[in-house]
């Protein structure tokens, strides 16, 4: 059973995890794509002629700015010429000395090489040259705004692209990674979900292995815990109701068993017992009329005689019982008025029986002289257990009908029979130390089963209540 | 001796393809020195390689790079006592077509790559705490100096993470924004597990010696 929750556990795995492998192939697909667009090296060419055009622009601009910084320049300026503010000369668009620009600092401390190229420092052109006095004059010009917004998005889109590019094993992984992340915790909660789904699914099937394996070695108290609803529920319910059937019809072969093993042992001895009873009594009584004198010898043999014979006849009466125990014959029910039953036993047993009324009309299948017979026995034990308990002998008597079965209700108001002992009252050997054999309870019970009934027992300080339940129909309750 | 004039013409030639064949230095912090600048404990670094092929080519490329020189004085115990941190950020204007070195906001303009390559190899000095600070330490000091090489500034990659994973658009729900943060974190995360390190350590120096020193 280990291995279907490790199949289950596998399965849902899978189910997990083989979506990802396709799944990942296509994200890692978009993903290269996506970083690597067809169109990036023509995106580039065209940048990059863009940026050569904006070479070109500023390289016609520094010359525009060199021949403006050749009209502007005196060999004689030095950097205290009053037109030269701290050293500096800005120029205007058109070359022109413009004394109101607002130079950034960067350009005020800028130092491009003297007399050389002009180099541009924060989107201004500077270039040096040196003063009559030995210092060095800067000329500066602002570049054209738009001029310098178009190259800077140029070089930006180049820088950003090749960035890209440059980077794009880490930018790859940086994608991967979160997804990754997500994909573990998704793992991470599905195999959660799928070990207590699985234990959930199996645990029931284990139970109900384990259960199955007691019942063969012979263990029928083995139950399973049903779990509510759904199929293993209805065959954990299945499998209890059969564990409970096969104990029922267990206890009930066992009881027949020893029921018959009873009859058996009875038929012999009411056999081995009856064939010499006739001659012991006849031997007796030839041999006290043969002693026809009137004496002391011949009143003691009167005496033996008596005793005999009623030894003789309480033995007759034993295996009488046990006659009546071993050939329980087959019952032969029919038609019968349950009133006519009722009135007989109490004219049988007179005030010492209380009985119910019962509808006239009241009739059931039955065999009268079968379920007399059981009806006396359980009257006869309940003045019994009366008469035990020091109390009035009464016995209560009903008959009703109850779920489609006919019902007759015996209780008495005995002592009662200890709980230990009611699962087994209708044994053959069990007795309650009432007196006879033990063998009236069997007895009813014998004749209960050929009628296809039930019998239940209550039993209390109280007294002891017995319902005999018989069907309408014993042969198809026999066949069930 | 026209023999001996072939032989000495292919050991040129096999040296000359070694020299060809073998790599480029990598760019590395090959010399540290203390020195004083004005009441300040300061140091000279050398430097060699730099920038470096991996550097150059993203520069070329008109993508901001930077190096990271960090300089760390440690006790004797080698207990970092204080350090400082200089960015020179690296460029090469597409437009204009020169190199520049951006260092604590002041812009050096460049014109070509062995003027870059002087500069590097001699990077200004570096002040790191007031020799005051350090008088009662009687203990002999050292300075540690590590390089660290980004082909693609800090700044840049911020405006790559904006690209990929920026929070300004307006019709991102908080799902993607969420997600964003992630792929930010993980870009961040692997910036510094690119980038080499090189170190070199001082000479053993005292707080007194520092008036006598002079840059190497």
């Amino acid at each position: 059973m280990q291995s279907l929750r490790s199949r289950l556990l596998i399965l849902v795995l899978l189910a997990t995890l083989l979506p990802a492998v396709p799944l990942s192939y296509a994200v890692r697909t978009l993903l290269d794509h996506s970083l690597n667009p067809a169109t990036r090296d023509q995106s580039l060419l065209g940048l990059e002629a863009g940026l050569e055009e904006s070479r070109q622009a500023l390289h016609l601009r520094k010359e525009t700015f060199l021949a403006a910084v050749s009209q502007a320049w005196r060999p004689q300026m030095t950097v205290i010429d009053p037109l030269v503010e701290s050293g500096l000369v800005p120029l205007d668009a058109d070359g022109h000395r413009d004394a109101d620009a607002v130079v950034p600092d960067a350009v005020r401390t800028a130092s491009p090489p003297v007399d050389g190229e002009p180099r541009r420092f924060d989107d201004w052109l500077v270039t040096a040259r040196r003063a009559a006095d030995g210092g060095t004059v800067l000329f500066a010009q602002p570049l054209p705004a738009d001029m310098v917004a178009r190259a800077d998005e140029i070089t930006g889109a180049i820088s950003l692209l090749n960035s890209l590019r440059l980077d794009s094993g880490a930018v790859r992984r940086s994608f991967v990674l979160p997804f990754l992340v997500a994909y573990v915790l998704t793992f991470g909660v599905t195999l959660t979900i799928a070990l207590w789904a699985a234990r959930r699914t199996a645990r029931p099937l284990e139970d109900l292995a384990a259960g199955a394996r007691r019942v063969g070695e012979g263990d029928l108290d083995a139950r399973v815990a049903a779990p509510t609803g759904g199929e293993i529920g209805d065959l954990a319910a299945a499998f209890n109701a059969m564990v409970e059937r096969l104990a029922r019809q267990r206890r009930d072969l066992a009881r027949l068993e020893k029921m018959a093993a009873w009859r058996n042992m009875a038929r012999v001895l009411a056999h081995e017992i009856k064939n010499p009873l006739t001659p012991i009594l006849l031997a007796v009584q030839e041999t006290r009329r043969s002693y026809s004198n009137d004496d002391a010898h011949a009143r003691a043999l009167s005496d033996c005689e008596t005793i005999v014979t009623e030894e003789v006849e309480g033995l007759r009466d034993l295996v009488r019982s046990f006659s009546d125990f071993a050939r329980m014959p087959q019952p032969e029910p029919a038609d019968e008025p349950v009133g006519a039953l009722i009135e007989d036993l109490g004219r049988l047993y007179g005030d010492r029986l209380n009985t119910a009324d019962v509808p006239v009309d009241l009739h059931w299948i039955f065999d009268a002289a079968q379920i007399r017979r059981a009806l006396v026995n359980l009257i006869d034990n309940g003045l019994t257990a009366c008469r035990r308990a020091d109390r009035q002998e009464s016995v209560q008597l009903e008959a009703a009908l109850v779920d489609d079965a006919l019902t007759w209700t015996v209780a008495d108001r005995g002592d009662g029979i200890p709980a230990e002992h009611l699962d087994r009252v209708f044994e053959p050997d069990f007795t309650s130390g009432g007196g006879g054999m033990g063998l009236g309870l069997p007895i009813v019970a014998g004749i209960v089963e050929g009628h296809g009934g039930r019998i239940d027992i209550s039993s209390g300080p109280e007294g002891t209540r017995f319902v005999l339940s018989l069907p309408r129909d014993p042969e198809k309750e026999n066949l069930r | 001796m026209a023999a001996r004039g072939g032989i000495l013409a292919i050991l040129v030639f096999i040296c000359s393809c070694a020299a060809a064949a073998a790599p480029a230095a990598e760019p590395a912090v090959t010399a540290i020195s203390p020195l004083r600048d004005n009441g300040h404990l300061a140091c000279r670094i050398l430097t060699s390689g730099l920038p470096g092929e991996r550097l150059l080519s993203s520069m070329r490329s008109g993508i901001v790079s930077a190096v990271d020189l960090e300089v760390d004085v440690l006790d004797a115990h080698d207990r970092r006592v204080a350090s400082a941190l200089v960015t020179f950020q690296l460029a090469f204007d597409l437009w204009d077509e020169i190199f520049s070195v951006r260092v604590e906001g002041r812009e050096h303009r460049l014109d070509d790559l062995a003027a870059l390559r002087a500069w590097l190899a001699r990077p200004p000095e570096i002040r790191l705490l007031p020799v005051a600070d350090l008088r009662l330490m009687d203990e002999p000091l050292v300075l540690r100096g590590s390089l660290t090489l980004h082909p693609i500034a800090p700044r840049d990659r911020l405006r790559v993470q904006d690209v990929i994973a920026g929070t300004g658009a307006e019709d991102r729900n908080e799902a993607t924004v969420s997600f964003g943060k992630l792929i930010r974190f993980f870009y961040r995360d692997q910036d510094k597990a690119n980038d080499p390190t090189s170190a070199v350590r001082s000479r053993p120096f005292a707080v007194e010696e520092l008036s006598h020193a002079v840059a190497p």
